[in-house]
Formats: C-alpha cells, sequence, structure tokens
C-alpha cells in the first residue's frame, strides 16, 4: 500500500516485467510436436495468411509488451502501462485463438502426417499461453483494473455460446440438423418465413398468440392471487394462518404431473377441457402455493404504515390497495414476470390437456414436437427460429425489468 | 391483532349445552340460529347449502361414495348387433373415474361439514349476541367486514378453492391409487381394478427384485443430484454476483444482462438446444474433434457418469444465472461498515467473504436454498427435456435410465408403463422425502422464526 | 341432393377452420348409388358426426377420402372432424380421453393389444370375411387378436435396406459381409443401421434363429437371445460397431450423410424413401436386408412384420359408419392414392401385380423384406421387451456391453424381458 502513485500500483510492474520475459523465452521453446516432428512457432509463419496474422501478433506482442515494461520500470507512468496492458491483451487473445485454431492450420499445411491434437503441443505453446495470462493479470493489476473481467469474458463466451449458436442456426440456408461448422454457409429467412406460411404444417403464428393470450391471462389472473394470498398471510392474524402456511408448503410438494389425469377428468366434467381456458384455469389454481416470496417482501414493508392508515380510519381493504400494493412494485413485476414465463416452456402438462385440439396448442408443443427424432433433421432450423421468436418478448421484458426483479427477489428472500 | 373467535367456548359441545332450542336444531336444519336471531338472509344461504348438499348426494353423492368401496363391478363388453352384424360395445364400470367422483364426494362432503360447523357456530354467536342485549350484525355489515376484519376470507375464497379442486383433489386421489392394482393389466375402461392394500409398498420396499434394483440407485441419484445440483448453483452463483458486483468493474448492468439472458429464455428451449448441441454428432463434438481437443466423440449424454455430470454442468449454466441475480440484491443490502471494519483489520478479499459475506448470505437465504433443494429433487424439465433418463440400464425395471430422478421414472411409469399404481406409491415416497426436509428445516430457518419480528 | 356441413377442422396446413362449406352433390352420388348393395332402394339419411385422425402427411387425401366415402354412402349425412395426430401419437390419445378421441385412426398393428387390453378398439365385424379376403393373410394375423379383428391394415410398417447403386450392384447387397468388406473409398461409410433401436436390433437375433416369445410369438416365457445363437448374433453386433465404417444412425444423421454422398447404404422405411430418392437421385436403389456370415452360416436378417392399420374405437356412436369407413380408408382404390400421395407400400393382394407399383423399388424391397420378417408377438408381454432390447442396443453402441460382458448383458436382458410384471 505504501508504493502507489496515483494511477498505478507499481509494486506489481516487477512481475508483469518478468512473466512477461518468460513468454518471451517460450517464443525460442519448441511450439508442437508429433512423435520426432517438432516445430517452432515461426514455422507458423510460412503456412498461412491467418496463421501468420496470429502467431506475429504474439510475438510483436509480448515483445514490444516486455520492453515498455521496462520502460514502466524507469517511469511508472498511467498511459505507459496501458500500452503494456493493450498488448498483452493481444498476445493473450491471440495464443488462446491459436489454441483453437492450431489443428486445422497445421492439419491443412500438412505439417504433421499423422494429424495434430491439442495434446501435441509443446512446452513452448503452454508456457506461453499460461505466461501470457500471468502478465496480463499482472498488468491489470499494475493499471489499478479488475481482473475479473478476463473471468468475466471468458464466462460470457460460454454462456453466450449456445444462444449464438440457436441464433445462427435460425438463419441458416442449409436444412439439417447435423452440420460440421459452426458459421453458416449461407444466410436467409426463410426459416422463420416458414413457421408462418401458410403451407406450413404448423401454425406457428397461431400458437404463438395462443401461448400469448395464456400467459398474459395466467400472469394477470395469478399475480393477484398471489398478491392477495401474501397480503393476508403477511398482514392478517387468523387462527388457522400457521397451519395453511404450513399446509400449503407441503402439499405444494407433491409431484404435480402424478395427478395430471385427475385434474383432466375434472377439467372434463367442467367441460372445460382442450381448451386455451382450461390451461389458465390450472396455471392459476395453484398459484397461491408460491405465496412464499412474494410475503417475505410483504413482511419488509413497516407495520407501522398499516397502523397508521388504520388511525386514519381506513378499511384494510384500503390499505391494501392504497399502501400495500403501491409499495410492492418490484415484487408486482417480479410475481408478474414469473408466471407470464410459466406457460412459454409449460410442455407436458398442455400436450395432454389439449389432445388433439391443434388450434389451442402453444408454442412448447410445437417447439418440441419439431425435435422428434424422425422430424428434427428437416425442422432444426425452424426449430431454431421458433425459438428465437419465443424468447425475444421475454428476454426484452426481462432486460427491461431486470431492476425490479432484482429488487423483488432480494427484499423477498432478505425477509 | 386479536383473534376473533374465541374457540374454547364455541366448541360444538358447548353450543349444544349452552344454546337455545334453535340452535340445538341448528344442527340439523342449518341457519335455523341466524333466521331466528334475526340474520335472516345468512340462515337462508345456510339452509340453501344444505338443500343443495342433499340434493347432490341423493342425485350421485351417495352412489359416488359407494362406488369408492368396489371400485366398479361390471366390466365392460362386447355384444353383437344382430340387426347390423356388427360388435357393440356395452359400457362398463371404469374404475378410475369412480375413484376420482368418490375422492370428489369426499372433498365435497368435507367442505360441507365446514359450512355446517360455520353455520352452526354463527348461529350461536347470533344467539349470545340477542341474549346479551345486542343487534347481531345485519348481512350488509359482515359483508363489509370482508373487506376489513375479515379480509382474509374474502382474499382466500378463491385461491384457496382452486388449491383444494386442482391441487388436493388429485392429490387425494393420487395416494389412493397406491392402495390399487392400477397396473398395465388393470387399464380402465376395459378391465377393472381394485383394491389391493399395502402391496406396492411392500413390492417397493422388499429387498429383492429389479423394482428395488431400479428405486434404490435412483433415489441415490437423485439425492446426490439435489445436493450436487443445488450447491453447485447457488456457491458459483454467489461468486459470479461478487464478481460482478466488485468495485473494479465497470458496465455491471451489461455484464449481468448477458447472463440474465439465458434465464429468460424458456428453460425447455435451452435445454432442447443444449442436448441437440452435445448430441454424439452435436456442434460441440464438432467443434471439439476440429479443434483437436479429442479424436473420437465424447460420450456427453450416452455414458452413464458421464451423462451424471453433463446434466450437473448443464444445469448450471441456468442455474447460476438465477442465483447470481438473487444473491445481486442481498449483497447491496450487506452493511458497508462491516466491510469498511474488515478492511481497517487488513482482512484479504478471502478472509472477507469467509467471516462477513458468506455467513450473512447462509443466514438470509436458508429458505430459499431448501425450496431450491426440494426443487431439484423434483427437477423434471432438467432430466426429461435433456436425457428422458437416458441411458438406459439393462438393471433397472423396464424403461428406467441412469439419470432418471424419481420423478422423471415415476413420469415414465405413468406413460409408458401404465402402472399407475407403483407411480403414485413413488410419488408418495418422494412426497415424504421433500415433507420431512422443509418441514424441519421451515421449523428451524431464521426468515420463519424472525417473521414477527416485523409486527 | 345432399346438404352437408363439412366441418373440416384442420386442413393439411392445419390453419384453422377451413370453413362451413355447402357442397352439393347429385349426379356422381346418383351412379354410384347402383353399386351399393345398402342403397339400391330408398334410404333414409341420417345425420351423423366422425371424428377422423389422421398423420400430417396424409391430410390431404384423408379429406379426399371422406368426400368420397359420403358421396358413396347416401344412407348417412356425415359431418367430419378430421384432426392431425400421428401413428404414435394416436395410442396415447386414445388412452387420455376415449370420449373425445376419433372414430377412426392410424395404430401401428404391434399397438393393438395394449389399446385391446384396455378395451379400447372395436372388433370389425362388418362385411368380414370380404375384408379378410382383400389382404394377405400375414397383414390379417397381425391385427387379429384371439381370433377378433382390430384393423384394416393399410401399409407394411417395416424397414429394409436402400442403396447407391453405383456403389453398391444388386449382388453385393445381398450380404452385410460384402458390403462391409468392399472400399468405397477413405470418406465413404459402408452401412448404417439402428442398433440402439428396438425395433430394428431384433432383425441380427431373428437372423441367428434366436426366439422371442416362442416360435409363434405367443410364448411368455421364452426369449432365447441369450443362448449361443444370441451370443454370435451379439458378437457381430459389436464386431459391427467396432468398424470405422460403420454408421449408428441417429436423429436423421444416416440421411444427412447419404445426401453428401458419405453413406453407400442405410436401412429405414417406405416413409424415407422421398428423402432417399432426392438424396441419391439416379443412383437410386433398394433392396431387403442383407445376410450376415454367422458360424459360417449364411443368414438372412429379419426383422418384426408389422402394419399400419386404421382402427375403430370401442367406445364409438356409430360403430357401423366407423368401421365402414375404416374399411374404405384401406380399399383398394384408396390405397392406390396412398401410394400416389407418399408412395405407401399398398396390402392389397389385388395391387401386387400393378405395374406402377411393381416398378417401384421401394415397394418391391419391402414386399420382398414383408416375406422374411417375423410376425411382432401380439401377448402383452411384449410390453417388457422394448426397453431392455433399447438398452441392450444402447449398452453395445456406447460401448457399456463390450465382449467380455456380453453373455451376461445377454442374461439380464433376457432376464427383464421374461419378468413377472410387478405387483400383481
Amino acid at each position: 500500500m505504501k508504493q502507489t502513485n496515483t494511477h498505478l500500483l507499481i509494486k506489481y510492474r516487477m512481475p508483469a516485467l518478468l512473466f512477461t520475459l518468460l513468454c518471451v523465452v517460450s517464443i525460442i521453446l519448441p511450439y508442437a510436436s508429433v512423435g520426432e516432428n517438432s516445430i517452432r512457432i515461426f514455422t507458423l509463419f510460412s503456412l498461412n495468411d491467418f496463421a501468420k496474422t496470429m502467431a506475429g501478433l504474439y510475438i510483436a506482442g509480448v515483445i514490444c509488451s516486455l520492453v515498455i515494461k521496462v520502460l514502466v520500470m524507469v517511469r511508472p507512468i498511467k498511459s505507459i502501462a496501458r500500452m503494456a496492458l493493450v498488448l498483452d491483451v493481444i498476445s493473450a487473445g491471440s495464443y488462446s485463438v491459436l489454441l483453437f485454431g492450431s489443428k486445422s492450420i497445421l492439419d491443412k499445411a500438412g505439417i504433421f502426417d499423422a494429424g495434430f491434437m491439442v495434446k501435441d503441443f509443446g512446452i513452448g505453446y503452454w508456457l506461453g499461453l499460461v505466461m501470457a495470462y500471468v502478465a496480463l493479470t499482472f498488468t491489470m493489476k499494475l493499471c489499478k483494473i479488475s481482473t475479473g473481467y478476463i473471468v468475466l469474458t471468458w464466462l460470457s463466451i460460454i454462456w453466450l455460446f449456445p444462444i449464438l449458436w440457436i441464433v445462427l442456426t435460425s438463419l441458416r440456408a442449409e436444412s439439417g440438423y447435423y452440420v460440421g461448422y459452426f458459421i453458416p454457409r449461407g444466410f436467409t429467412l426463410d426459416n422463420y418465413k416458414a413457421l408462418f406460411s401458410k403451407t406450413s404444417v404448423i401454425p406457428f403464428g397461431k400458437w404463438w398468440f395462443n401461448t400469448f393470450i395464456v400467459a398474459i391471462c395466467s400472469c394477470i389472473i395469478s399475480s393477484m392471487i398471489v398478491l392477495m394470498t401474501s397480503y393476508v398471510l403477511s398482514r392478517v392474524r387468523f387462527s388457522w394462518r400457521g397451519s395453511l402456511m404450513r399446509v400449503m408448503l407441503i402439499i405444494g410438494m407433491f409431484p404435480g404431473f402424478m395427478s395430471m389425469i385427475a385434474v383432466y377428468n375434472i377439467l372434463k366434467g367442467a367441460g372445460l377441457s382442450q381448451s386455451l381456458g382450461a390451461l389458465i384455469v390450472v396455471n392459476v389454481a395453484g398459484a397461491a402455493m408460491g405465496y412464499y416470496i412474494c410475503k417475505g417482501f410483504l413482511d419488509t414493508i413497516p407495520r407501522s404504515l398499516d397502523e397508521a392508515a388504520i388511525i386514519d380510519g381506513a378499511t384494510r381493504f384500503q390499505i391494501f390497495t392504497r399502501v400495500t400494493i403501491p409499495l410492492s412494485k418490484p415484487i408486482i413485476i417480479y410475481t408478474v414476470l414469473t408466471s407470464f414465463i410459466g406457460p412459454w416452456g409449460d410442455y407436458i402438462f398442455p400436450s395432454m390437456l389439449l389432445g388433439d385440439k391443434q388450434n389451442s396448442y402453444t408454442v412448447a408443443i410445437g417447439l418440441k414436437w419439431m425435435t422428434d427424432f424422425r422430424r428434427i433433421n428437416n425442422y432444426y432450423t425452424q426449430f431454431a427460429a421458433g425459438a428465437v421468436l419465443v424468447s425475444i418478448p421475454i428476454v426484452i421484458l426481462f432486460v427491461a425489468l431486470q431492476r425490479f426483479y432484482v429488487e423483488g427477489l432480494s427484499g423477498a428472500v432478505k425477509g | 391483532m386479536k383473534t376473533i373467535n374465541n374457540k374454547n367456548k364455541n366448541g360444538l359441545v358447548n353450543v349444544f349445552k349452552e344454546g337455545s332450542l334453535f340452535n340445538r336444531l341448528s344442527f340439523l336444519i342449518m341457519g335455523l340460529g341466524n333466521i331466528c336471531y334475526g340474520q335472516i338472509i345468512k340462515g337462508i344461504m345456510f339452509l340453501a347449502v344444505e338443500v343443495m348438499y342433499i340434493l347432490y348426494m341423493i342425485r350421485s353423492g351417495v352412489n359416488n361414495l359407494a362406488g369408492l368401496t368396489t371400485l366398479g363391478t361390471k366390466q365392460q363388453g362386447m355384444v353383437i348387433d344382430e340387426t347390423q352384424g356388427i360388435y357393440v360395445m356395452e359400457a362398463g364400470d371404469n374404475s378410475m373415474l369412480i375413484l376420482l367422483w368418490g375422492v370428489v364426494t369426499i372433498v365435497v362432503s368435507a367442505v360441507f361439514l365446514l359450512g355446517w360447523y360455520l353455520s352452526v357456530r354463527s348461529g350461536y354467536e347470533a344467539y349470545k349476541t340477542v341474549k346479551s342485549g345486542k343487534k347481531p350484525a345485519n348481512f350488509f355489515a359482515e359483508i363489509k367486514s370482508l373487506a376489513n376484519q375479515n379480509i382474509h376470507i374474502a382474499f382466500l375464497t378463491v385461491p384457496l378453492l382452486g388449491i383444494l379442486i386442482f391441487t388436493v383433489t388429485p392429490l387425494i386421489y393420487m395416494i389412493l391409487m397406491a392402495f390399487t392394482n392400477y397396473d398395465a393389466n388393470h387399464q380402465p375402461p376395459g378391465n377393472l381394478f381394485d383394491w389391493v392394500g399395502l402391496a406396492n409398498f411392500k413390492a417397493l420396499a422388499s429387498s429383492t427384485g429389479a423394482l428395488a434394483a431400479t428405486f434404490w440407485p435412483i433415489l441415490a441419484w437423485t439425492l446426490i443430484w439435489g445436493f450436487v445440483a443445488t450447491f453447485s448453483c447457488y456457491f458459483l452463483g454467489i461468486f459470479l454476483a461478487i464478481l460482478i458486483n466488485s468495485k473494479g468493474i465497470r458496465f455491471k448492468k451489461f455484464w449481468r444482462t448477458i447472463f440474465v439472458l439465458t434465464m429468460a429464455i424458456p428453460a425447455f428451449i435451452s435445454l432442447l438446444v443444449i442436448r441437440t448441441m452435445v448430441g454424439e454428432n452435436g456442434i460441440l463434438n464438432v467443434l471439439l474433434q476440429q479443434w483437436g481437443f479429442t479424436a473420437q466423440p465424447l460420450p456427453f449424454l450416452t455414458n452413464g457418469t458421464w451423462a451424471k455430470i453433463s446434466v450437473i454442468v448443464i444445469n448450471l449454466w441456468i442455474g447460476i444465472p438465477a442465483t447470481m441475480l438473487m444473491t445481486t440484491g442481498i449483497l447491496m443490502n450487506i452493511p458497508a461498515e462491516l466491510y469498511e471494519s474488515a478492511q481497517i483489520d487488513g482482512a484479504g478479499k478471502v478472509k472477507t467473504f469467509i467471516y462477513i459475506t458468506f455467513p450473512y448470505m447462509i443466514f438470509v437465504t436458508t429458505p430459499y436454498l431448501i425450496t431450491q433443494l426440494i426443487a431439484n429433487f423434483n427437477n423434471f424439465g432438467v432430466i426429461f427435456f435433456l436425457t428422458e433418463g437416458a441411458p438406459l440400464s439393462l438393471n433397472y425395471y423396464k424403461g428406467a435410465g441412469k439419470t432418471d430422478l424419481l420423478v422423471t421414472w415415476l413420469y415414465k411409469l405413468t406413460t409408458t408403463n401404465k402402472d399407475y399404481n407403483l407411480a403414485a406409491t413413488i410419488g408418495i415416497v418422494i412426497f415424504v422425502i421433500s415433507a420431512v426436509f422443509s418441514l424441519i428445516s421451515y421449523s428451524r430457518s431464521g426468515a420463519v422464526k424472525n417473521e414477527e419480528g416485523f409486527s | 341432393m345432399k346438404r352437408r356441413l363439412l366441418a373440416l377442422a384442420l386442413s393439411a396446413t392445419m390453419l384453422a377452420m377451413v370453413g362451413c362449406g355447402e357442397a352439393e352433390s347429385n349426379g356422381a352420388a346418383e351412379a354410384d348409388k347402383a353399386t351399393e348393395a345398402a342403397s339400391t332402394e330408398e334410404v333414409e339419411t341420417r345425420d351423423i358426426t366422425l371424428k377422423v385422425w389422421t398423420p400430417e402427411e396424409d391430410m390431404g387425401i384423408t379429406e379426399q377420402m371422406c368426400q368420397a366415402f359420403d358421396d358413396a354412402h347416401d344412407e348417412y349425412n356425415i359431418t367430419y372432424d378430421i384432426s392431425v395426430t400421428g401413428i404414435d401419437e394416436s395410442a396415447e390419445a386414445l388412452t387420455t380421453d376415449a370420449d373425445a378421441a376419433a372414430d377412426v385412426f392410424l395404430i401401428p398393428s404391434g399397438s393393438i393389444s395394449e389399446l385391446n387390453d384396455a378395451g379400447l378398439l372395436l372388433p370389425i365385424a362388418y362385411d368380414l370375411d370380404n375384408v379378410k379376403s382383400l389382404y394377405g393373410a400375414g397383414a390379417i394375423e397381425a391385427c387379429t387378436r384371439d381370433d377378433m379383428l382390430y384393423g384394416i391394415p393399410s401399409t407394411p410398417n417395416s424397414f429394409f435396406m436402400y442403396y447407391n447403386k453405383d456403389l453398391y450392384t444388386e449382388d453385393e447387397v445381398k450380404s452385410l459381409d460384402t458390403m462391409m468388406a468392399k472400399d468405397l473409398g477413405a470418406d465413404v461409410a459402408n452401412f448404417s443401421f439402428t442398433i440402439h433401436n428396438s425395433w430394428y436390433i431384433e432383425s441380427f437375433f431373428y437372423a441367428a434363429g434366436c426366439t422371442l416369445f416362442g416360435e409363434d410369438g405367443t410364448d411368455a416365457t421364452d426369449c432365447t437371445w441369450n443362448t449361443e445363437n444370441g451370443l454370435a448374433a451379439g458378437n457381430y453386433l459389436l464386431d459391427l460397431l467396432a468398424n470405422p465404417k460403420y454408421v449408428e444412425d441417429q436423429d436423421g444423421l444416416a440421411g444427412n450423410l447419404m445426401k453428401e454422398g458419405k453413406l453407400a447404404a442405410l436401412c429405414s422405411g417406405t416413409w424415407a424413401s422421398p428423402d432417399c430418392k432426392e438424396a441419391l437421385g439416379d443412383s437410386y436403389a433398394a433392396a431387403p436386408l442383407p445376410t450376415i456370415t454367422l458360424n459360417g452360416k449364411e443368414c438372412q436378417l429379419r426383422n418384426f412384420a408389422d402394419y399400419k392399420c386404421y382402427a375403430v374405437k370401442s367406445n364409438t356412436a356409430e360403430p357401423l359408419a366407423a368401421q365402414q369407413l375404416a374399411e374404405f380408408f384401406a380399399n383398394e382404390e384408396n390405397q392406390i392414392l396412398h401410394y400416389e400421395n407418399n408412395g405407401q407400400t399398398p396390402t392389397c393382394l389385388s395391387l401386387q401385380d400393378n405395374e406402377a407399383i411393381k416398378s417401384d423399388p421401394a415397394t418391391v424391397a419391402l414386399i420382398q423384406q414383408t416375406e422374411y420378417a417375423v410376425p411382432q408377438p401380439s401377448i402383452s408381454q411384449i410390453a417388457n421387451y422394448w426397453t431392455p432390447a433399447e438398452a441392450l442396443g444402447t449398452g453395445m453402441v456406447n460401448g457399456e456391453v463390450t465382449k467380455d460382458n456380453l453373455q451376461e448383458s445377454l442374461d439380464t436382458m433376457v432376464e427383464s424381458v421374461l419378468s413377472e410384471l410387478a405387483a400383481e
């Protein structure tokens, strides 16, 4: 803590320099070897442009970085250190790319007869890769930049990978489930058009709309139910309150689809089977059992507010509408959001409840239908397009309302 | 809040002893007490309920209850229609529907009994009020009270009816099914099934046979999965939240949004997509081979051990963002003074986490952890959409696979094997496990104890 | 003149109610009348409703056939309710709610046992002798339980082999060993099969002479897959899987490879014929399954004989009309329609000499394969076969079943197949 100037943590300049030095040393060590045959990184220069660029970026990166870090030893200035940082990012990045790209580069050039595998990388590569990251870490510390960025970047790539894949697939011109490449050879919007075309087997537009209706109705009604239940459980003390809460907790634990056939017959007895109405009724009926989070949130609203309102002569109903609800925006949004999302992903029950009534199907049934093993090869790209279309409204809602979601949830759990 | 009713003084025996003649008669004729003491509309409503119930019982209720004892006696048959020269079906009893409607009648009767109890008591209250020289509350006053001191009745009636009809009734139906022989050989409407007592439980518990050889390993895997899935998502989620919230990181909302994307996509879609990605010829295997990480495709979901690890790892992809989002809010709530004093004491990041962040987190999120644990024991979605329980095992009872949880096995038993009785039995076992876990933790968790703190 | 309300719930595009149209017909229907035995005299016209389930690919012709049925039967004034339910989904949907189920629907003959045990199917009795004489004995056999006919066979539901005739000659595809031995180049796989599917794997065990539920498929205590013959078949499968020129088909992988020219032969049913035709173009050819060499003997691969058949639900309100419609769907004329629509092989004996059908490679191969096929066992114990066999196949594919534990695995498999149902 003593060695600080305003912009740099200069105690880290020494390790940053040392590890970059190790990177430079690693350049002359063997890059890869299969059996007797071994190459240095310089061999990459004689292959293709991509290899040349990546190898060049790495070598230039580490050497320049070394020079600059020596400079930093002499004159610790922020802008110079930042330059080293950029160079370290470049060298770590280019070596990471080579981790994935080396096989195709080396195999295409026919360097190794037996073909190259990742395990064939030599000490030079591994040392270089690890040291590049270690050096980067220290340079970041030197510049007072959180090293968390490295982890976050990698995690983001992992998290976005499937999403990117599905979006790319939905735009892919070549149909088929198995393709041996990540980026489509041709881009098209036909998969989206096919979902809505008149000749399509799947009336996707209709199903999307059905789901939307069910989602809207269920989320309005079940939010009301959850809110009312939670309010009562949080604010009103009546004799059977404790047992009610415990009983609801317990019966919520029975695996629901066990009794699906019973629910189906009850709905049939009520003349509701095979309709969207039935779906809404079922989604809503059990809503009260999800009171837990919402009640937790309401518990955090000070009771003194209620008491003040009672003194002013307000009824409990008025307190609920004028005091509690305005203060519960985050948890209301949380509840609405979760109950809105439910129907989009609900598959088991709708598929049983709706039977052969295709024009009341929801998107989940349609998408599952497309991934059946006999159809997946023909419909995979359309499935991807459908998946994107289903996700879009929810993603928008989620991203827009994220703040409330966090507040509602954390407020509630804090209970 | 004072409790509105004083229990002991209103017991039925007491009503009978202390009440007037009309109160006693109201044991038979509902609402009589209310009518005689001025609450005419309320009394008539009680009476109407009684009349409706009696009509229901005469029309179908009694039959339904009687059906429960035998579960049907007449088997469906085919008879030749001479005039047309074809077979026509002669409908028989449908054991499944008999069981269901019997249960419905029981539930209706239970609700009626509650109404009966309330009516008797309400008549007694009216009597007491009149005796003490006051006028009993009129109907409109009682309606008004629903918006105030009786708001719990107004607010809870609809939700509870929903639960009663669509959760409790099916639940009783399912529990009863465990005591029948409703299996593949006794499928209605063609066949009748009957009560068999505890035979299903015995079959499950006996230590021999394919059934037991399936049940115990699946139970073990369910428990392992439940704990590993819950805690891995929990700790890594906290780690991610701390990372994003740490001081040096800018564009917090941007980073958070990246991870939230995965939450916003309906789980079954991401699971189906990932399933296709990690298949033998899926893109992940293709890329791993192209990159030279492996020469052969990896059996992510086809080899038993691999599949178990894969589902846990894939579950992280879905579960971490959820925990991250939840803990984000909590982290902000940790009093800043705690951290400041820790910094003054020279505690490092790790120490701060171990001594401040983590205990606080655990304290606050225990109820969440328990709900998560239960939810993971019953995590139907992840397993069903990723593996459908596969890979199958030769040693398991037909259809069960190595990644099957008790719930997914139970689902298979009903859909492919049609062994509803076994499924119901297993359902009860799952329930007992979950109930024990949650009741223990529920009564111990700080959040529940502290609830009154805000009162 | 008849007045009709056609409620077509879903067209092939399934978009919505196509509409309520008034269709009129007099002349043509009047002329047809004479041929209908029942309607020679003035008959009373009855208003009835029939619900029909059809797979999506048959939607168009189902409407057409329903219309024709109505035209031919003056005694009915039929309101149809046609909806899409796949052949593999009907059984499930019928079990869930028989009241809401279709009157007439298509099922695999293999599921008749299960549905009949639950009392959900109506035995066919109308014009029975005539119906039985229309189709081959094997087909009728497959739809019969306890001497009652429960379905009208529409097409063999079985698989055979498609191959690239530029890569294999007609002689070579007779033996799998010859096929696998041929060098087709580095990138091209020789053969693909679906070992992990219990509907396919049996062909190797039947080839080896093993039995499943006795010779005639009715002995619930017999399964000889764990004998020496079964071991030979199992070893053959393991060798096949170990061969880099073999491809285990999964999620349409084989079809894709064939399209890219990287596969020379695959095994599938007529449903794959449009795709294979497109993939192979001029080199498209089909043949029955090949033979394999076990213990020095040439053994023909023999699979289950199963048929897609039209069935009637037991609680239909119109048992007579529903049976007539089911029979109508599978009559000679409509089998030609089916054939023209999607190349579905007919089961009518009278169509075996039809020129167009005789020249279709897939149909010829399927008919030849049907001769080698073994009737799929119809006893309810068959329900115990599917998953253990699948588990065996899966185990072989992902390397858990090896030559070392093959005998043990086969023993376990046989044990589960023969196990008594639990909790009797």
